[in-house]
């Protein structure tokens, strides 16, 4: 009988973390706080030209292997998929931050994990930047 | 014996779990090499015509349009094809009854296009019309893999294949 106990209250507690962890992923909510993902998933171009910043992100998406899944102009948002061995997505919202500046912001998602590295967040905003750089001074 | 144990579960768990690659969001010298490939520049014409011709072409090699933004020059579609041949499949089952094992052979695949249209400094008629094909190939065990593609063929047949419906959309065709 004390077997029988302890194996149903196994299976609660098994049942109860299993709920837990859907949760946990269906909101992604772990030790970071919203402030803090935003912070790293975020970066402001001195550019005031919402189109221009939407078409270089589309370009430098392309330029890193993704397909684009989505873009909207009046949003200012751009989905992309890249297959490439593994499956990597990537959002990304442009929203103007007062007159002259607008906020770029992405995330990620590798295989069926969000990506919560901000060296990859950087890289990203370091590629989108140098893009920027050369449309708004070459044509390229 | 415990140790062993954890060191295996370990080694397991972490062989499952692919690790993004650390250059996924850096361009580098083959992507710039791509972008060559994947690239066209169109004299005479304005950038919407070529998003109509580009959407024409699309449709001429069976893709399906699943999104566009004409205001930013975007167009994504897809089409789902056979994967393999039939003789590639009988080898494969041929192969794993003399292996006894079980025959893995490519099924379907579903292809993705993404094309997308950007205006060149040069003149109001020269845009720059880039696109990118990739896949994902299912085998008949169900196991799945993804694909660029980057055959140099693919790239020039599809651009004169793009380079036609400009024409044609010029001629009102």
């Amino acid at each position: 009988m004390n077997k029988l106990k302890s194996l149903l209250l196994l299976l609660i507690l098994t049942l109860v973390t299993g709920c837990a962890a859907t949760n946990q992923r269906i909101l992604d909510s772990g030790d970071e706080t919203q402030i803090q993902k935003r912070n790293y998933q975020s970066r402001i171009f001195e550019i005031s030209d919402k189109k221009q910043v939407l078409r270089t992100v589309i370009s430098t998406l392309q330029d890193l292997g993704f397909i684009i899944d989505n873009a909207d102009m009046m949003l200012g948002s751009v989905s992309g998929t890249k297959l490439d061995t593994h499956l990597t997505k990537i959002s990304v919202s442009v929203r103007p931050k007062g007159a002259d500046r607008m906020l770029v912001r992405a995330n990620a998602q590798f295989q069926n994990k969000p990506v919560s590295n901000p060296i990859q967040y950087q890289n990203f905003f370091s590629s989108l930047s140098k893009s920027l750089f050369i449309t708004s001074n070459a044509d390229e | 014996m415990k140790k062993l144990l954890l060191i295996l579960l370990f080694l397991i768990s972490a062989g499952c779990a692919p690790v993004i690659p650390k250059d996924t969001f850096l361009v580098t010298n083959t992507q710039l090499e791509q972008r060559k490939l994947e690239t066209r520049m169109y004299d005479g014409i304005e950038e919407t015509a070529l998003i109509v011709a580009s959407s024409n072409i699309l449709q001429d090699i069976g893709f399906t349009l699943e999104n566009s933004e004409i205001e930013l020059g975007v167009l994504t579609g897809s089409k789902d094809r056979d994967a393999g041949s039939t003789g590639e499949a009988v080898a494969m089952v041929l192969l794993a009854a003399f292996a006894g094992t079980t025959a893995e052979y490519r099924d379907s695949q579903r292809i993705r296009v993404t094309l997308v249209v950007r205006p060149s400094k040069a003149s109001k008629t020269s845009n720059y019309c880039r696109v990118t094909f990739q896949r994902i190939v299912i085998m008949n065990t169900g196991r799945k893999y993804y694909e660029t593609l980057r055959a140099p063929d693919l790239y020039v047949e599809f651009f004169a294949g793009l380079s036609k419906s400009v024409f044609l959309t010029a001629q009102k065709i």
